[in-house]
């Protein structure tokens, strides 16, 4: 039998442990919690049995879909929302990834939620939910599919960020993020309703069918401004500038949601999205700019805010903006490229390995993140509190802990051998690619390096504030986490460390998932150069740069926040504040978004509220109150006096005869 | 054509879901002082006409689906001298709005277990409007169309004047006059219409028959009349004042049968009457039609943002929501008209949750203001689970009701007339507002800590009688939201029928 | 030997009103005098109806060129009969306190005689004797509660203003004979006055000097007539009137009487002055929007229910004059249909409005007072009774299926009817407009009565009304219900009764 064609089952697993859970969860221990540990640990299973199948297949896609409305037709073209699943080595990839980080986050979270209560039902409830989402979304058919898991996810980040509701600014976090996400979503909206018209379907196998390359050029209008909205849709999703600043507020809920959203769901689907509408997308360059830029400048943006920030999680949080910049930034070069080269073979190869960067950062980075928000998450659980000034020391109680985090910040640092190094030295190699066809991404490439310098700073400035150094009040009681938190930690470090060995895999390893544009434009299996990687990409001097920067941003954080003998005035605490005030106040992005959203939109709507008020409703009421004023008038004229009667009705006769005279023509 | 369908053709199922409510009316109004009975009689009859109700639905055949094909039939003679007759038959428009309307007439009838003010008045009044509703939605004949609309005004007048709030007199006087004045325009237009058909009869078939050859400028003028006559109903922007007043003031039921049914027979009668009578009328008032739905749309959102009435707030987002309804008719598109015709039914199935879950707190806390409330989801985890399900459903997200609604609107209008519309954008952003209400008073109401505005000891979670008709609808607000396809299969024929007599449209 | 089928009614009613006194008087019993009257009520009534069932529509007999029975004359007559048939049930308890109940049952046999005159006569001399016949009946009516101040001084202004309308009828009555005279060779037969003779003699009068003279006897006639009618600016009289009268008498006036001077003025301007129908048509209209706008909006100010009810009186004329413009259009069929909405409303009108006065006089008599604020909580006290009164009231506001509906939308159709074929009548559409704004209006002040009987509280001891007005009460609620359930037949009688009108 085939894995494959029971694809369909593996978004619907969880679902199985929701209504479990949400049945019987009360009866059972943690709340049900093992329903759902046992549903998604299944559909880790199913998922696993499938990428294997398919990455042992022939490598052509597997879909199968079946009507969900079927709107009728017009001129002919019969409009159909379809439901269904589409696998390739995309798909394939992000299950594992996906599936496996759930799992393990999800077997954290007995550990992490134990204290929670009753509570917990709701959490295991709304995370299966989650977890239902981002499968669906990375195994859905269509656009159409897709957007409805998408949404679902939103929903559920809605839900988990304001867990703990009761806390105002949990609430707040978790409206924030919901509107924020909104606005991408309507692009998203705008897309899908642009690219259903142009083209009558939204299933990937038509769309990215070769046959339709023709049809791109009729309706080009149409595919770019869909494109345009995709990437809309992505930067709400993934928290790109500028609709970035939802994601350091979520860091509300509880640290298991924040390494869901951040390591294998939400902010990926983003990233997932654009680089699922690659076929589309590689032939609208306009397009790949605006990604490529937007990635880029996210990635510094986002680096900048994490440099002085005091709050664990909020240091994590800046840090997956900029790594999702990263990913970005890949995609927009490599589809720049792929855009623009032609024929070329060359720069084909070239561009794919952009969109191969991309995917490959994108894998390595959901490990690493996991690790470093579960780490976090095991330090909050011994401190109980998420200020890194209160922390310090840490190292000699927490060892497991501190030795993880450790190896979470040298893989997102950029150091050899551990997985990060690989993927981002190979999302700058693409910069540099693009740099080729177009010197303009110079810039972006700058940009880039600096990030790895700052990158490696926020992260060694937040290992060494929180494990070295004298040890502080909280860490004296502090203990080691659980073995059901501690497991899944070490299975997580050992992943961030050789994932980005993945690269070098048996052949249908990461290679495969490289797009090539065939003459067709389908996705095919890339050939495996198994080392030839190395020399081909690590040997140029845009490595020893990038290692460099790396090193020499861990160094400044060992002196700064170490040995305490080299003092960053110039934008910590007192010295320059305008410095610290503008990171601090995260550019004043807050602001801007109460702005636009008080006295914007609620202006708005007081206004209106008021026109409808007074003026729509106050003609009605005029109206009412003239008719019945009148009627009090005429009530006078009825004098009671008989004479009055009888003059009446002499006067009347004779208007009347004097009217008749003048105009009935009574001559 | 299936046995069921002989079957309750036989038995003039369309006759005996009129007659059965209407008996159950009587009886509640002659129980006397029996509280039970009057408790009693109004839910058992409603359960009866849902019954036959859905039976109609699983009946209903699909094989001669489409324009004028309809089913169940019945016609007698009633005024020959003036060529009136009792014509009854539903088609797949009608019979989604007779079975929405038997569902919420029951279900807001159990809600109000707890009335204790004159309750066999009010539990009658609630089965004499379903009477009213059903005739609209069954009625072939203009006149007794005409006659049913009327019949609708009655009860919900009382309802509100009777168990309404503080300024019921105010609502109930408007809502009765201003409303009554629309159907005014409405029957002048019918007259007018019967007369130029030749003034032999009122059937509704035949005088669309006749339509097709009037002219140009009769067709535009009655359009108008027609447009006014409904659009009071549905309501659309600027002629919706009495809507946020009368629901403010109406009981929680009164609010869910008037949003819930009172407002689709407004657009029910545009698409059954008013488009395919006169399609070369709606095709040159297209524009307007367009301007007004985008305008309510806009409108309606916005000044719910502004409500601090968590009920009135509510009654705007109505507003919000028909006007989507009217522009996927005024795109005269199949996808545009099928997907209106769903959103009646999904703006239906919403806004009973949403209306319940204000009658529910105001119930239990004693207060709709949003600013006094908070953190009502401590105390009440089951209330906040329906009103986030309502939400949600209302704000239109996937997997329920209102997205297999609303996006195709959406779609049929981003493609008007077969062109990319550029003016999509704002009802698409409208989205993003309606969900700005929606979260903003949830995070308000539900959220946060515990308020202490008010006095939140007694604060208790949702009784029995209000829980289950929020479940049941919310169990059909997912179900249909994930099976849309259910219903589409019912409107789909006609849509297309209906757009095919339009002479344009994509 | 001449044929007596014609006026056989007219006698039977006649004598046993004359004899109604002597009744009393050896009677000694109300209620005796009472069935007497109601007796003489239904044999006159078995005779019209023996006519109406044994003769195909459009048949007709008359006496001697004077009284005619046909489908149109019979229906009315059937009309003011069971008018008086229900007053005088009702006065069986509302007057039994009074002394000289005899000749109370007296006049109102003579009034409705006199109104049946009108009804079947065929010159406009019978018709100006029928209406004085009426008129003088009714104002000793009014004034028949010697005690009640209110009463005399409404009779008193009711006569004063009869008279002087009168006067002014006639005058225009006596310039259309003069204008006969002047045309001899169209006059056929011995009776100028005859409607086919005046009908001639204006045809022919038109274009020469006379014609002046027939503007200035129209003119005359509408304020004549206007008054019984009270149509605005005519009406003045009705309010304070309406309210002091006894209101069984009320009743009847607005059932009767007021029925009587429309009846009237159609035979005038329909058969008699047709020929200048585009010189009145015009005028009658604006009266009748006049008429209904005034009786509407005054009526909404007021806080008596009898002024009410009599202001809406006055606002439901405006309405049946719709009626008069349309029925004079060329078209045959759509004068028709638009005379037989005119019929059709004066008949639901009698029975609406006079059930709602006979309630208020049935609460009267149980110690309710006739203000409206005196309704409160009346569903409680007298369910049957308030649930009657807001079927009634309804009914006149036009809501559907009551009998006041079909009425009041088979009128106003007439007009749109007219407008859309009637090339040179386009401004008949405004009758229509004009006509359901006005019952927009309307709805404002009945909803209120229904508003205090319904919503507000009010004393809650059970009131129980006579079993005799009971009975009168529950014929026109029956008359209301059923019309409304099954039209058919009334509207197909007015459409005979039209056709017989205008001789198709």
């Amino acid at each position: 039998m085939t894995f494959v064609e029971y694809t369909w089952l593996i978004p619907l697993l969880p679902i199985i442990g929701l209504l479990l859970a949400a049945a019987f969860g009360r009866k059972t221990p943690e709340d049900g919690g093992y329903f759902v540990v046992a549903s998604v640990a299944a559909a880790c299973v199913l998922s696993l049995l499938v990428a294997y199948e398919f990455f042992t297949g022939d490598g052509t896609p597997i879909y199968a879909s079946q009507v969900w409305i079927d709107l009728g037709t017009i001129n002919g073209t019969q409009y159909q929302f379809e439901i269904g699943y589409y696998v390739d080595y995309l798909t394939a990839l992000l299950l594992i990834v996906v599936s496996i980080l759930c799992t393990l986050i999800v077997i954290y979270s007995l550990g992490y939620m134990h204290e929670e209560g009753e509570r917990k039902r709701r959490y295991y409830v709304e995370i299966a939910l989650f977890i239902t989402g981002m499968l669906g979304m990375v195994v859905a058919s269509n656009y159409l599919t897709a957007f409805i898991f998408w949404e679902i996810m939103g929903l559920c980040s809605y839900l988990l960020i304001g867990f703990w509701y009761y806390k105002p600014s949990a609430a707040r976090a978790a409206k924030k993020a919901f509107l924020t996400t909104r606005i991408g979503d309507i692009s998203f909206m705008l897309g899908i309703i642009a690219l259903f018209g142009a083209f009558g379907t939204l299933n990937y196998h038509q769309l990215f069918d070769p046959a339709f390359i023709d049809s791109f050029d009729v309706n080009y209008g149409l595919l770019l401004f869909a494109m345009l909205c995709f990437f809309g849709a992505a930067i709400g999703k993934s928290a790109q500038f500028p609709l970035h600043d939802w994601l350091p507020d979520a860091m509300e809920g509880p640290t298991t949601v924040s390494a869901l959203i951040h390591a294998a769901t939400m902010v990926k689907a983003g990233v997932y999205l654009v680089a699922r509408s690659y076929p589309l997308m590689v032939h609208t360059p306009e397009v790949m700019i605006v990604i490529a830029v937007v990635g880029g400048f996210t990635a510094f943006f986002a680096a900048t805010q994490a440099l002085n920030n005091f709050n664990i999680k909020r240091v994590l949080a800046y840090s997956t903006i900029s790594q999702l910049g990263f990913m970005f930034l890949a995609l927009g070069c490599g589809g720049y490229i792929i855009a623009t080269a032609g024929p070329d073979e060359h720069l084909l190869e070239v561009g794919n390995t952009g969109y191969m960067a991309a995917i490959f950062h994108l894998m390595n980075h959901a490990f690493f993140k996991a690790l470093l928000f579960l780490g976090a998450g095991a330090v909050i659980h011994a401190v109980h509190t998420e200020d890194m000034r209160k922390m310090g020391g840490l190292s000699k109680k927490l060892k497991i802990t501190s030795l993880v985090m450790l190896i979470g910040a040298l893989a997102i640092s950029g150091i050899p051998p551990f997985s990060g190094f690989w993927s981002k030295d190979l999302v700058l190699e693409s910069t540099i690619a693009a740099a080729g066809v177009n010197p303009w991404f110079w810039i972006l490439y700058i940009a880039g390096t600096v990030t790895a310098f700052l990158t490696a700073f926020y992260m060694f400035r937040l290992w060494f504030m929180t494990f070295k150094g004298e040890e502080s009040e909280a860490a004296h009681h502090a203990h080691e986490a659980p073995a059901v938190m501690w497991v899944p930690l070490a299975i997580l470090a050992i992943a961030a460390t050789i994932s980005g060995l993945f690269l070098l895999g048996p052949d249908g390893g990461l290679p495969a998932v490289i797009y090539t544009v065939s003459p067709e434009g389908m996705a095919i299996p890339g050939e495996t150069l198994g080392l030839g990687w190395i020399e081909k990409f690590f040997t140029g001097w845009p490595t020893y740069v990038s290692l460099a920067m790396a090193v020499f941003g861990i160094g400044v954080a060992y002196l700064a926040y170490h040995k305490k003998t080299l003092s960053l005035g110039f934008f910590v605490k007192g010295s320059n504040k305008k410095v610290y005030d503008v990171l601090q106040r995260r550019y004043y992005f807050p602001e801007f978004y109460d702005f636009v959203g008080e006295k914007g939109m609620y202006g708005l709507a007081r206004l209106i509220d008021w026109i409808d008020r007074k003026v729509v409703d106050g003609v009605v009421n005029a109206i009412a109150s003239i008719a019945v004023g009148t009627s009090g008038r005429f009530r006078k004229v009825q004098s009671g006096y008989t004479q009055t009667y009888a003059a009446v009705v002499v006067a009347a006769v004779s208007v009347i005869l004097v009217l008749l005279y003048l105009f009935a023509g009574v001559r | 054509m299936s046995e069921l369908y002989d079957l309750l053709e036989s038995i003039n199922i369309l006759t005996l879901l009129l007659v059965v409510p209407l008996i159950g009316a009587l009886l509640t109004f002659l129980a006397g002082k029996n509280e039970k009975a009057a408790r009693w009689l109004p839910i058992v009859f409603s359960a009866v006409t849902l019954v036959l109700a859905s039976l109609m639905l699983l009946g209903f055949d699909f094989n001669n689906a489409g324009i004028n094909n309809y089913q169940y039939t019945e016609q007698y003679d009633w005024v020959s001298s003036l060529g009136i007759t009792y014509h009854l038959g539903v088609d797949g428009i009608s019979v989604p709005m007779v079975w929405l309307t038997t569902l919420l007439c029951f279900l807001a009838i159990l809600f109000s277990w707890d009335v204790k003010n004159r309750t066999k008045e009010y539990m009658g009044l609630m089965l004499v409007l379903e009477v009213g509703v059903l005739g609209v939605f069954m009625t072939l004949d203009f006149f007794l169309f005409y006659i049913f609309w009327e019949i609708v005004l009655i009860p919900m007048f009382f309802l509100i004047s009777i168990w309404g709030g503080p300024r019921r007199e105010y609502a109930a006087i408007k809502f009765f006059i201003y409303t009554h004045i629309a159907s005014l325009v409405l029957l002048l237009a019918i007259f007018a219409m019967y007369f130029v058909a030749g003034g032999t009869s009122f059937d509704m078939i035949y005088i669309q028959q006749q339509g097709l050859d009037w002219s140009i400028g009769f067709q535009v003028m009655m359009f108008l009349a027609l447009f006014f006559g409904f659009g009071v109903k549905m309501p659309i922007v600027p002629f919706h004042t009495w809507l946020p007043d009368a629901h403010v003031e109406a009981p929680t039921a009164g609010s869910v049968l008037l949003a819930g049914l009172l407002l689709k027979m407004g657009a029910y009668g545009l698409i059954r009457i008013a488009i395919p009578t006169l399609p070369e009328g709606a095709r040159e008032l297209q524009w307007l039609l367009i301007i007004v739905a985008i305008v309510s749309i806009l409108y309606g959102a916005l000044a719910s943002l502004a409500q601090k009435d968590l009920k009135k707030m509510v009654a705007f987002s109505s507003i919000s929501h028909m006007g989507i309804v009217l522009l996927g008719f005024s795109t005269f598109s199949a996808v545009g008209i099928a997907a209106g015709v769903f959103q009646m039914f999904a703006h239906g199935l919403i806004t009973a949750v949403l209306f319940m879950v204000c009658g529910a707190v105001q119930h239990i806390a004693g207060t709709r203001e949003i600013p006094k409330l908070g953190g009502l989801a401590l105390k009440m985890p089951r209330y906040a689970t329906f009103m986030m399900i309502g939400f949600m459903a209302s704000l239109g997200l996937p997997g329920l009701v209102g997205f297999a609604a609303e996006m195709p609107v959406f779609f049929s209008y981003g493609f008007l007339n077969g062109e990319w519309n550029w003016l999509v954008l704002i009802p698409i952003a409208t989205v993003v507002i309606t969900a700005a209400y929606y979260i903003w008073s949830m995070q308000r109401v539900l959220f946060g800590p515990l308020t202490d505005k008010i006095d939140t000891h007694h604060l208790h979670d949702v009784s029995w009688y209000e829980a289950a008709p929020l479940a049941v609808l919310c169990v059909f607000i997912i179900l249909f939201g994930l099976y849309p396809g259910l219903l589409y299969d019912y409107i789909r024929p006609v849509a297309e029928a209906l757009s095919a007599l339009v002479p344009m449209g994509v | 030997m001449a044929d007596y089928t014609a006026i056989m009614p007219l006698i039977i009613l006649a004598i046993f009103g004359i004899l109604a006194p002597a009744v009393r008087v050896i009677g000694k019993s109300d209620k005796a005098t009472a069935i007497w009257a109601l007796v003489g009520v239904l044999i006159s009534a078995f005779f019209v109806a023996d006519f109406y069932l044994s003769n195909p529509a459009g048949s007709s007999v008359n006496f001697e060129g004077v009284i005619e029975l046909n489908y149109f004359s019979a229906l009315f007559m059937l009309l003011f009969l069971s008018v008086a048939a229900y007053v005088i049930i009702a006065s069986l308890r509302y007057v039994d306190k009074e002394k000289h109940t005899g000749e109370y049952y007296a006049l109102i046999l003579l009034a409705t005689t006199g109104m049946m005159v009108v009804a079947g006569a065929l010159d406009l001399i019978t018709v100006f004797v029928g209406i004085e016949l009426t008129s003088l009946s009714s104002y000793a009516l009014v004034a028949f509660r010697k005690t009640s101040k209110r009463g005399s001084e409404a009779a008193t202004k009711y006569f004063i203003i009869g008279a002087l309308s009168s006067a002014i009828g006639l005058f225009g009555i006596s310039l259309l004979y003069g204008v006969t005279s002047q045309f001899p060779e169209v006059i056929v037969g011995s009776n100028p006055m005859t409607f086919e003779n005046i009908a001639a003699a204006v045809s022919a009068a038109m274009g020469t000097p006379a014609q002046p003279l027939v503007f200035l006897a129209a003119v005359m006639i509408i304020a004549g007539f206007g008054f019984k009618i009270a149509l605005v600016p005519f009406h003045m009289w009705a309010p304070d009137v309406y309210e002091g009268a006894p209101t069984t008498i009320t009743a009847m006036l607005a059932a009767g009487s007021k029925k009587m001077g429309i009846i009237a003025l159609f035979k005038v301007f329909l058969i008699g002055l047709i020929a200048m129908k585009t010189d009145w048509q015009l005028l009658i209209g604006v009266i009748a929007i006049l008429t209904m706008t005034v009786g509407n909006v005054i009526a909404v100010s007021q806080t008596s229910l009898k002024r009410m009810l009599a202001y809406s009186s006055i606002a439901q004329a405006g309405y049946i004059l719709i009626a008069l413009p349309v029925a004079a259009v060329n078209d045959p069929s759509i004068a028709a249909y638009g005379l037989a909405g005119g019929f059709f409303h004066m008949i639901t009108h009698a029975f609406m409005k006079g059930g709602a006065f006979l309630i208020v006089a049935a609460l009267s008599t149980v110690a309710v007072g006739e203000n409206v604020a005196d309704y409160k909580g009346l569903a409680k006290r007298a369910p049957w009774i308030a649930f009657a009164m807001m079927i009634l009231l309804f009914s006149l506001a036009g809501i559907p299926p009551l009998a006041g509906f079909w009425s009041k939308y088979v009128l106003f159709s007439g007009a749109i009817n007219a407008w859309q074929f009637d090339g040179q009548n386009n401004w008949m559409m405004w009758l229509a407009i004009a006509g359901i704004l006005n019952s927009a209006l309307s709805l404002y002040y009945y909803a209120r009565v229904v508003k205090y009987m319904y919503v507000d509280k009010g004393p809650t001891d059970k009131v129980r009304v006579p079993t005799a007005m009971a009975i009168s009460i529950a014929i026109c609620f029956v008359m209301v219900i059923g019309i409304g359930l099954y039209p058919q037949p009334f509207i197909q009688a007015c459409t005979d009764a039209a056709h017989a009108f205008l001789g198709l």
